[in-house]
């Protein structure tokens, strides 16, 4: 942890994968928890979060930057799609709209989609940038020109020479010269490529300049940066005053997708650059403009046309894409929509993946791969997606082509078709699922009709996503104003693709970076008079540190137990003269959700994810509560497992133990748990760390169990008692409006509760009535009908069990499902039924009922 | 070294623990134990190294002889070290020793390897898995969808692996396959190229 910035070297990467031959020094493996204070935190380390994070650690500032994808140098690069795809491609490349219609390239990775793209560079049109600023995007075009010369400069383009043109280049060359069409060699930031035609696949040689070569390098080299690679942001915490106080996420290992570690980082600046989709999604799960993130996405779709030769083109070798037609598109001055003609190949099995038809057919077409030439129409589509969560937060897009886009569709194949043919192929290939073999000339109307017909079965991939947080100056519309700062928030950006107004209509790596230079410039002049006086938080999130060992692994709280001394004297165990709750003995903080409980000290397990320790955790909760005797004034103390009516007397001693020192030895005197003894080392006033063994002390038996205990925990520690206090004393009935929204619940154990299993989304019907959409589970859903009376919410489903559920804070709710009252009486009370479940009289009439308890808060 | 085997008498181990680069490693804890077979290893004794990276830890023979223990004479002695997250190393056991010196390096190497392309299957998988309720089962055009899965399954059997993929004439990729186990491989392209 370090809060004031190194300026010379130490930049680090940190990440989950120790792979063999990395340079050393420059990467470290994750084996915690991480819990970070930093000036800047930045999500996501692509064109842009890249350049954002490099720029401001140079200034100065101590910069955190994480990353979802891991780190791969270009010696990892093995140019194999199938190693390199799932390492590099968000999704494994399979990365769909939600009717399945479109496919979505992008990369996940550290340097994000930069180190799968085609290096291609586009300087941010006139005509996108005069439009943007009529749509409140306020950027002048000397701030423009000012940030693209910058990264022109710093990721070294270059124009495309000519004798750097493959033979596809080269036909599509022939082919607009012939007809008079304004084009060009493209601009690509490559140094002395080797034209090895795998940029999709990563650059093994090192010579793309992609974000790793240029800005993260750059940072490592002359900055402290720290880079949490593996590391995927699910949260960002603010205040309700608009102050974003920092970021919370998971470490997630890539091959079983398990959670490893977790980690907090407290930043005075978060910059969300997550990628178009990813960004908005983050933006929605966390509430941050949910009435306008995730709107007006557009794709740049494109639709390929594969021209077959009689000559080999061997287009696989050689630069991809180096050669583009201008004439249609925003590039030659169209305002309204447009295309692009670009030269684009693919090595096979992407290639193999866009070709029309499948099994023989497809072998039949795929005989010629050495024969054919390709180039892609990309058309400036218009805002018309969008990206919602799915009930398990996931990001679900959905988008329809505009009748406008599908029209241009239909332009630019009949354009690229003739084009084909007037370089000499023999059949062009693709388009149109229907119609996508076009011998001559005359076909080229069938596939136009086609695609006017039934545009659904258009051929089109995206790998250029932009838009969902717009830019601009209107509170009500926009997510970010024109510094890519989010509308009603001091210190939370986002920059990257999603918050382009519309479409930029050329491929869009340089106007990203563009932006990212202006913001990062924007964060540096701002920094001495606002953003370093943002408060710095000490938030721990669920990381486990000594303070909270209730989020510890049972390794880490091992080591704790091994390393820590005991420190405080053998009274600090006593608790409070109430073995029940009272106002001194028990109290809930709103702000912190934070319960304070000294009836018992409440024991908590490991949070490893075996299924021992799962088992134990939620069906194996215990509390201990210690006391001074009447008679004499000693120490005893009692331990309660929630489900087994079993009260164990034992006796809490201060022990010289050979291998941990001084420690609490806990005896028990029953003569059913005498062969057990408990170990606690007293940590401060509220936590304990605790082994329980069966042998005979000191160092004779074997360790059962580490554990750890704590007078203090939130409210995803509650016991069910908790849970009812907070429902009768902290909870009232909910407004309408108070519940309009997304809710994610757990349910609640006398041990912990559980991950998130169900969604509860509210929503006004059609005639205004509230109405409740459950997902349990992500797998059996339904809708509850809602009624609100002023002591709480009851929801009625397909059962004959119901829900009443009361507002704590209003972000925070507290429900049970409950039974009818049940005719047969169950003795022994909540001991008696399994964790989870609980028992309570019923209020209508007599008998008791049977309830699941949960918790919701607000997504 | 002179070993009497008087239980009255204290046994030491020493030892320093440097990391990669030769520094001194502070504040790690130390344990020892007897390794014992068929019992539970006796704990020895337990230290923090030092600034200097330096740790001593003394132990009675009592604590790896009992009173019964006739066929125990010499400890056979392994180091457990930590850090403040957890174990970092367990060294090998030194067999019937008492005065013992170990000179330990925490290396890079102490972790598990982690090798990127042999998990390529599982890895697509997962990342497919989190596609999970994206997709829309009502907005589904079926028959599209099935030409989709039936041309990626065509496609993943001919063209995945480069071997194959040379039969349609497509020369595959210029490096070998793991580069990093090689470092000295060639960086030039051996296609034959076309102009």
């Amino acid at each position: 942890m370090t809060t004031g910035s190194k300026s010379t070297g130490g930049g680090m990467i940190y990440g989950l994968e120790n792979i063999r031959g990395r340079k050393s020094g420059s990467y470290e493996l994750v084996r915690h928890d991480i819990i970070e204070d930093a000036d800047v935190c930045v999500i996501g380390s692509g064109a842009a979060g890249a350049i954002i994070a490099s720029k401001l650690a140079q200034e100065g500032r101590s910069v955190v930057l994480i990353e979802k994808g891991g780190y791969y140098d270009s010696e990892d690069m093995n140019q194999r799609e199938i190693e390199m795809i799932p390492l590099l491609w968000k999704n494994g490349g399979a990365t769909f709209t939600d009717s399945l219609r479109m496919l979505i390239i992008q990369g996940q990775c550290l340097g994000g989609s930069t180190v799968i793209n085609d290096a291609v560079c586009f300087r941010t049109p006139p005509v996108t940038r005069e439009q943007w600023r009529k749509m409140g995007a306020d950027i002048p075009d000397t701030r423009w020109d000012g940030a693209i010369d910058e990264v022109w400069k710093a990721i070294h383009v270059t124009k495309v020479a000519d004798y750097e043109l493959n033979q596809n280049n080269r036909l599509l060359k022939k082919a607009c010269e012939a007809k008079g069409y304004k084009a060009g060699n493209n601009d690509r930031n490559c140094v002395d490529c080797m034209q090895c035609g795998m940029c999709h696949l990563g650059c093994h040689y090192g010579t793309k300049q992609d974000m790793l070569a240029t800005y993260i390098k750059k940072a490592l080299a002359t900055t402290g940066i720290r880079i949490y690679c593996n590391c995927s942001a699910e949260r960002i915490t603010y205040r309700r005053d608009g102050v974003a106080d920092g970021v919370e996420g998971d470490f997630v290992d890539a091959v079983t997708g398990q959670t490893k570690f977790k980690i907090r980082v407290n930043a005075r600046v978060i910059v969300v650059s997550a990628g178009a989709i990813a960004s908005s999604q983050l933006l929605l799960k966390n509430n941050i403009a949910p009435d306008r993130a995730g709107r007006g996405l557009t794709f740049h779709p494109a639709s390929f046309l594969v021209g077959r030769f009689q000559k080999p083109v061997h287009a696989y070798d050689g630069i991809p894409m180096g050669y583009t037609c201008h004439e249609f598109g925003v590039t030659n001055g169209v305002r309204d929509g447009g295309f692009l003609i670009e030269s684009i190949f693919l090595p096979i099995l992407q290639f193999s993946l866009g070709i029309p038809s499948f099994f023989e057919t497809h072998s039949l077409l795929m005989k010629d791969f050495v024969h054919y030439a390709m180039a892609g129409v990309m058309v400036r589509d218009e805002p018309t997606g969008t990206v919602g969560l799915t009930a398990s937060g996931k990001a679900k897009v959905h988008y329809e082509p505009s009748a406008r886009t599908i029209r241009d569709f239909g332009r630019g194949l009949r354009v690229l078709a003739e084009m084909w043919f007037d370089a000499g192929a023999t059949e062009v290939i693709g388009g149109h699922r229907d119609v996508f073999r076009l011998s001559n000339r005359a076909d080229i109307d069938r596939l136009v009709r086609a695609v006017e017909a039934d545009p659904d079965g258009l051929q089109i991939a995206s790998a250029h996503p932009q838009g969902g947080n717009r830019m601009g100056d209107d509170p009500a519309q926009c997510v970010v104003d024109s510094n890519c700062k989010v509308h009603g928030f001091a210190n939370l950006f986002v920059c990257d693709a999603s918050v382009f107004p519309t479409a930029v209509g050329v491929n869009p790596q340089v106007t990203v970076m563009a932006l990212a230079a202006m913001t990062a410039d924007h964060i540096s002049r701002g920094w001495k008079a606002t953003f370093s006086k943002m408060p710095l938080a000490a938030l721990k999130g669920e990381c486990c540190s000594l303070v909270q060992p209730m989020y510890c692994s049972a390794a880490r709280l091992e080591t704790m137990f091994n390393r820590e001394q005991n420190r405080l004297p053998l009274e600090t165990l006593v608790n409070a003269a109430d073995a029940e709750p009272t106002p001194s003995s028990w109290s809930f903080d709103k702000d912190s959700l934070m319960i304070r409980n000294d009836n018992h000290w409440k024991g908590f397990f490991p949070t490893d994810q075996d299924a021992a320790t799962t088992a134990v955790k939620y069906f194996g909760g215990f509390w201990k509560r210690f006391f001074k005797k009447k008679e004499d004034g000693s120490l005893a103390g009692i331990t309660h497992p929630y489900d087994a009516p079993v009260f164990a007397d034992n006796v809490p001693q201060m022990m010289d133990h050979p291998r941990y020192g001084k420690v609490v030895h806990l005896k028990y005197t029953g003569a059913e748990f005498a062969m057990f003894y408990d170990l606690l080392k007293i940590i401060d006033k509220d936590t304990v760390l605790g082994k329980a063994f069966v042998g005979v002390p000191p160092d004779g038996g074997n360790q059962l169990l580490v554990f750890c205990m704590s007078r203090k925990y939130g409210v995803d520690f509650m016991t069910e008692t908790d849970h009812e206090k907070i429902y009768s004393e902290h909870g009232k009935g909910p407004a309408v409006e108070d519940v309009l929204g997304r809710w994610v619940g757990k349910l609640v154990s006398d041990s912990t509760l559980t991950p998130h299993v169900q969604t509860f989304t509210y929503t006004r019907d059609n005639y205004g009535t509230l109405q409740m959409q459950y997902v349990f589970g992500n797998l059996l859903s339904g809708i509850s009908r809602v009624s609100l009376s002023g002591q709480q919410m009851y929801m009625y489903d397909f059962t004959n069990w119901h829900d009443e559920v009361r507002m704590a804070t209003s972000d925070f709710m507290v429900g049970k499902w409950c039974s009818p009252p049940l005719q047969l009486q169950i003795a022994g009370g909540n001991s008696a039924v399994p964790s989870f479940f609980s028992i309570e009289k019923a209020p209508e009439g007599g008998g008791s009922r049977l309830c699941l308890r949960f918790t919701l808060r607000r997504q | 070294m002179a070993t009497p085997s008087s239980s009255s008498l204290s046994n030491i181990i020493t030892g320093t623990i440097k990391d990669a680069q030769g520094s001194p490693m502070a504040d790690l804890l130390v344990e020892a134990f007897d390794s014992d077979m068929g019992s539970a290893d006796d704990f020895l004794g337990n230290t923090f190294t030092d600034k200097s990276g330096k740790f001593r830890i003394k132990f009675k023979t009592e604590s790896f002889k009992g009173k019964y223990d006739i066929l125990e004479r010499e400890p056979d002695v392994y180091l457990v070290i930590s850090d403040e997250y957890g174990v970092i190393k367990k060294t090998e056991t030194r067999s019937n020793a008492r005065n013992l010196k170990f000179d330990i390096k925490i290396t890079g190497d102490s972790l598990p390897f982690f090798d990127p392309y042999a998990n390529a299957a599982q890895r697509l998988v997962t990342l497919f898995s989190s596609t999970g309720d994206t997709i829309d089962p009502a907005l589904v055009n079926p028959a599209w969808t099935t030409t989709l899965l039936m041309r990626s399954i065509t496609s993943y059997l001919h063209y995945a692996d480069p071997k194959i993929a040379r039969i349609y004439g497509y020369p595959g990729p210029q490096v070998i396959a793991r580069p990093k186990e090689f470092p000295k491989h060639s960086h030039a392209i051996p296609w034959r190229r076309t102009k």
